[in-house]
């Protein structure tokens, strides 16, 4: 493939200005090789572009790669690809290659090459059903080049369900384990970094995140206040900080806070119990029971109040151990249950602050029945003989009551805040796991070069020009054939503006210069004595430097070597000279100008 | 006697830049008519950011005092705060409110992540 392409550059022909027999040829080559790829097609006309056709799949090119010209690729995409990019790492060493991921260079002289080997940014590539089309900026010349192109699809939606699934369980626990919701600028980035490598783990070894979501590449640690203005990290708080305040929230609830003595969920539980034990074994409260129950028998109303509203908080007298241990737990006094720092289900933390409810209920209603059956007039059948029961002795079980009340109060609202914890925790992952998006990524590898061969390096080297020669000293302007040497390579088919300023693009520009007058210098005849004489024949030759004004136009200066009489007329003598000269040329491409010459 | 959260803590401006006042609102409901209580608003003594007291001088803990009573009751306390020594910069700092009712029981009635910006 490359032979063609040198002969072409021989021939001074540019790629983009193949015969049209030629490109009829490869037309049919690429036709031939794959009918996604026919429409692949070279344009006829300059573009300003290498036009390029690569074969992903086979990780080839169409042609050499030129150097300093935009390069534009066109391809063939695989069936449902969605999305392109392509990434490329150039390097001195032909032993350049990429990880799988095309996130590394890898062989060993290309990697050791850090100041020249270089992996670029990824370049979005457009996409016409299966053709894409991808513009790369000017590659340096001398490179050897590797291209990936990425492929993206869209997750199918088993796919994305089961990444969903996966990310949730990353997410869960990458965040459980954060215990403080303080987070300097070099935490919250190593959050992140660690969430985007448990979702890229979980989205599996040919996934990717999606370009543009809150995980899709790290964020750059930022040094000093610089890190509260990034956008990305402010959306990672916003995003974390909904997450971690519900789940620090409801594990301050359930274990305390020994900074602030806030009390545990199981402390207050604990206190509770003792507070209800205290309450069903107060004789009182068994002289109230028994004195109610004994009224009961002959009055159906009592009895059907005992059995209805007064059978729950009057069944805290006969409650066992068991059943009083059950509902400080928060659970009902026939069956256990889960306690709550084992729950994840809002619903049950909400069953839990219900039956705390009930159970604050139940206590007040036996502190106001006690009040009842010491206060109710002699004729009412809630009127019980407490005796010898004292006023103390009511106070000390109210105050009990009151106390494992308060205490019931105070656990069915934690319990209430660790149900809507729950909640809130599970809506803001959600909400991360939404922002986590994956897509299947195939990518392919393509070798390449801006590394020709002698004949092609030659054509970046050497050009040739055509123009004036002045010298002033023998006062003679002729016209002249030279070539150009460049100390880099030179492709002329990029414009030097768009290559930067003149200084900067002073090695494109300047060459020494090798020529031949096409004129005869020499004087005398027509009664006139000679003084000077060519060189070889008729020519004399010009040996200096010169620079590009333009594309096309050089300025040059130098020495014109002829041959000089000796000034003794009597001696007949010719002896090499010099004289300094100044040029005006066209620099014209070397293969157009020698090509005939040399075939 | 006891307290209950009603509605959860938050804090407004949230995301806020330093030095400036942040409300703390949230909803309490005790079980018996006008009870005092105690609110306490604590951060990490470790990092940059710091409460200032009445007097201006800079704080890791803030105290408040409230009467609640059994009508669910919003209370909102507000707080300047500002940077000072500490690790930093902070984008996240988080805020707890620990409540103790009138029988000296301590819970905790809050946390909130306060986002800081520049």
């Amino acid at each position: 493939m490359r032979s063609s392409d040198d002969s072409a550059r021989l021939s001074g022909r540019r790629p983009a200005r193949r015969s049209v027999i030629a490109w009829m040829a490869a037309a049919a080559a690429i036709a031939s090789s794959g009918a996604g790829r026919a429409q692949c097609v070279k344009p006829a006309g300059d573009t300003g572009f290498a036009e390029i056709i690569v074969n992903a799949k086979a990780g080839t090119f169409d042609d050499v790669l030129q150097f300093d010209v935009p390069v534009r690729l066109c391809g063939t995409a695989p069936d449902g690809t969605q999305k392109v990019f392509v990434r490329y790492a150039g390097a001195r060493f032909a032993d350049l290659g990429v990880n799988d991921k095309c996130s590394e260079i890898t062989g060993a002289q290309a990697a050791a090459d850090t100041q020249h080997s270089k992996l670029s940014a990824d370049f979005p590539g457009s996409l016409d059903g299966t053709t894409f089309r991808v513009v790369l900026p000017r590659l340096e010349a001398e490179r050897y080049y590797v291209f990936c192109f990425d492929f993206r699809k869209m997750l199918t939606a088993e796919q994305k369900q089961a990444f969903e699934q996966a990310a949730r369980a990353a997410i869960d626990e990458q965040l459980r384990g954060v215990a403080s919701g303080s987070l300097s600028c070099a935490d919250s980035q190593r959050l992140h970094a660690a969430l985007r490598a448990s979702l890229l783990a979980a989205a599996g070894a040919d996934r990717v995140i999606t370009p543009g979501t809150l995980f899709d590449e790290p964020i750059p640690a930022g040094g000093g206040d610089d890190c509260l203005k990034n956008k990305k990290l402010q959306a990672f708080d916003d995003a974390a900080a909904s997450v971690l305040a519900p789940q620090i929230l409801r594990q301050k609830i359930l274990a305390g806070d020994p900074a602030s003595g806030a009390l545990s969920y199981a402390e207050l539980q604990q206190r509770l119990s003792e507070r209800l034990r205290a309450v069903a074994g107060h004789p009182l409260l068994h002289r109230v029971s028994a004195g109610l129950e004994a009224k009961a028998q002959g009055n159906p109303n009592l009895h059907k109040l005992l059995r209805t509203d007064l059978a729950e908080p009057l069944a805290l007298a006969h409650r066992s151990g068991a059943e009083m241990s059950r509902l400080a737990m928060g659970q009902s006094p026939a069956e256990e249950s889960k306690p709550l720092d084992e729950v994840w289900e809002p619903r049950d933390a909400a069953a839990a602050a219900g039956r705390y409810d009930g159970l604050s209920k139940s206590l007040d209603r036996l502190s106001a029945l006690v009040d009842q059956t010491a206060a109710a007039p002699a004729t009412s059948d809630l009127r019980v003989d407490l005796a010898p029961a004292g006023q103390a002795e009511i106070t000390e079980l109210k105050r009990d009551l009151a106390a494992a009340s308060g205490l019931a109060f105070t656990l069915s609202g934690q319990a209430q805040q660790v149900g809507e914890s729950l909640v809130e925790r599970n809506e803001a992952r959600e909400a991360l796991v939404a922002a986590a998006k994956a897509q299947v990524s195939t990518i392919e590898v393509a070798n390449g070069s801006t590394v020709g061969n002698f004949a092609t390096a030659q054509n970046y080297y050497i050009s040739a020009d055509t123009g004036i020669v002045y010298a002033p000293q023998i006062d003679t302007g002729v016209t002249y054939l030279g070539a150009n040497f460049y100390l880099r390579p030179v492709n002329k088919d990029a414009p030097l503006r768009q290559l930067g300023t003149f200084a900067e693009t002073f090695p494109r520009r300047f060459a020494f210069t090798l020529g031949l007058t096409v004129q005869s210098i020499a004087d005398g005849g027509g009664g006139n004595p000679q003084t000077r004489d060519n060189l070889f024949g008729n020519q004399a030759l010009v040996v200096g430097a010169g620079v590009r004004v333009t594309d096309m136009i050089r300025l040059g200066t130098g020495a014109l070597v002829f041959r000089k009489k000796d000034s003794n007329p009597l001696i007949s003598r010719f002896s090499t000279a010099a004289t300094y000269y100044f040029t005006a040329s066209f620099d014209l491409n070397v293969a157009k100008s020698l090509g005939g010459l040399f075939k | 006697m006891a307290i209950q959260v009603r509605k959860k803590l938050v804090a407004s401006p949230n995301p806020t830049t330093l030095p400036n006042r942040v409300d703390f609102r949230q909803t309490l409901r005790s079980n018996q008519n006008a009870e005092p209580i105690t609110a306490v608003y604590a951060t990490e003594p470790d990092h940059e950011v710091w409460f200032l007291d009445g007097q201006g001088k800079q704080t890791k803990e803030v105290t408040r005092t409230e009467t609640v009573s059994t009508a669910d009751q919003p209370v909102l306390d507000q707080i300047r705060l500002e940077r000072g020594p500490g690790r930093g910069p902070m984008p996240m700092v988080q805020i707890t409110k620990t409540i103790t009712d009138s029988s000296g029981i301590k819970i905790t009635g809050g946390v909130c992540i306060l986002r800081i910006e520049a």
